[in-house]
């Protein structure tokens, strides 16, 4: 019995059509960043020892992706450039104006113009920051009730009861915390942001900054506080099933007569298959999750160096506040992007503890 | 959360309000006293969940 004919008849026997849907669904939104792959084809290629990515294709994918979302996001930059020399424009002209009143006026309508703009643009990065937050959450979801039966199927007894309720937690609780505090708290901060550029002077400026900076801390603490219980968790679990597993080959090995041993090394046999399917699987799952990550937060750093360069422009023609308002708006994008990215890293961090318990290191020491 | 949000709206319309009409305004002696006490209004308005939180 080959190793090959064990894992197709397991692969054969198990129902992944949710998963393989759930890719499919990846990589028709990520624009041929991924090509299309199934986890038997990566099981297939794990086993020959094939690479399973492509990493020039997969660069040149990305730096095209970004080039052509700076692409279609440069309208919004170009519009902003042109409220701010109309400002500028207003303001060198006041002195022709009976009074500074007028001139003054013109330019808190254009600097509402640009408050309407960026306020636009900042909703739109902020449904799919959060529409991306909420797949990989599906995703994870779905992933690991696939993934930990194979778990516990190769011996790991104490992983798979303590890691699955506690990491379906986490992600429960960490989408939760995102949606309800976090996203909103950097969404309220870019508004008070916003509203503050109407002024010379300062109104809300460290109330936004200081809801921006508790949002990324929250953000740092809750990753911090999941992933490093997850990780102790999945160290300690598996010690324990490395010896349940051994205890249970040993006995097979010794006290069953004359075939024992046969029985143990066919066990192992079994175990292994079993473990590159988890393996194969979960790496699906980093891709997915993956590819899931990278289109998000390409679009939303092109968006984020557009406000830059824009800010950057507009800086020498533009009134200061403006400018400061701009620059601003952009770190509050580049904050979303690092916790979008921060989320998936947790989810990352998950995968990686599951695919690392067992292995070939549980019950052969 | 519907809290957050009447607040929100309110330090944004406040805010907007005030930078209208401090253009808006007559240039005299009494304008500086004006905009002082338009400094006190948002800061009331800033401060305003601090009620909810005292009942």
């Amino acid at each position: 019995m080959s190793v090959e004919s064990i894992v197709e008849e397991q692969l054969n026997s198990m129902d992944m059509k949710e998963i393989e849907d759930l890719f499919n669904y990846a990589s028709s939104s990520s624009g041929g960043i991924f090509t299309d792959t199934s986890p038997a084809e990566i099981i297939k290629s794990i086993i020959q020892g094939d690479p399973i990515i492509n990493f020039n294709d997969i660069i040149n994918n990305i730096s095209h992706l970004f080039l052509q979302e700076i692409q279609s996001s440069i309208i919004l930059g170009i519009q902003l450039v042109i409220i701010c020399i109309i400002i500028g424009l207003l303001k060198n002209l006041s002195t022709s104006f009976s009074e500074d009143t007028i001139s003054n006026l013109g330019v808190i309508v254009c600097s509402c113009c640009v408050m309407a703009l960026c306020l636009k643009s900042f909703m739109d990065i902020y449904t799919i920051c959060s529409n991306s937050i909420d797949t990989m959450t599906v995703t994870m979801q779905v992933i690991l009730p696939i993934l930990v039966p194979l778990l516990i199927t190769m011996g790991g007894f104490a992983s798979g009861g303590i890691l699955n309720p506690l990491i379906m937690t986490a992600i429960t609780a960490i989408n939760t915390i995102l949606q309800k505090f976090i996203m909103p708290a950097v969404y309220l901060s870019c508004i008070f942001i916003l509203v503050n550029s109407l002024s010379e002077k300062d109104y809300v400026k460290k109330l936004a900054l200081f809801m921006r900076g508790a949002a990324v801390f929250v953000m740092g603490l809750s990753v911090t506080l999941f992933s490093g219980l997850t990780i102790i968790q999945g160290i300690v679990t598996k010690s324990a099933d490395g010896m349940i597993a051994q205890t249970a080959r040993y006995s097979v090995d010794n006290f069953v007569p004359i075939v024992g041993s046969f029985a143990a090394d066919s066990i192992d046999l079994i175990l292994s298959c079993t473990s590159i399917i988890k393996n194969g699987i979960g790496i699906f799952g980093l891709l997915i999750i993956i590819t899931l990550l990278t289109i998000p937060l390409v679009k939303i750093l092109a968006v984020a160096v557009v406000y830059k360069i824009t800010a950057i422009i507009i800086e020498p023609i533009g009134n200061k506040t403006v400018s400061d308002c701009l620059n601003e708006v952009g770190n509050s994008i580049i904050t979303l992007a690092i916790i979008l990215f921060l989320g998936a890293m947790m989810f990352l961090i998950f995968l990686a503890i599951i695919i690392g318990i067992g292995g070939g290191s549980l019950w052969k020491s | 959360m519907e809290i957050v949000r009447e607040w929100v709206k309110n330090i944004f319309i406040i805010i907007m309000a005030v930078s209208f009409v401090e253009i808006l305004l007559p240039t005299g002696s009494m304008s500086k006293y004006l905009k002082f006490i338009f400094s006190l209004i948002i800061m009331a308005i800033i401060l305003s969940p601090l009620a909810i939180l005292m009942e």
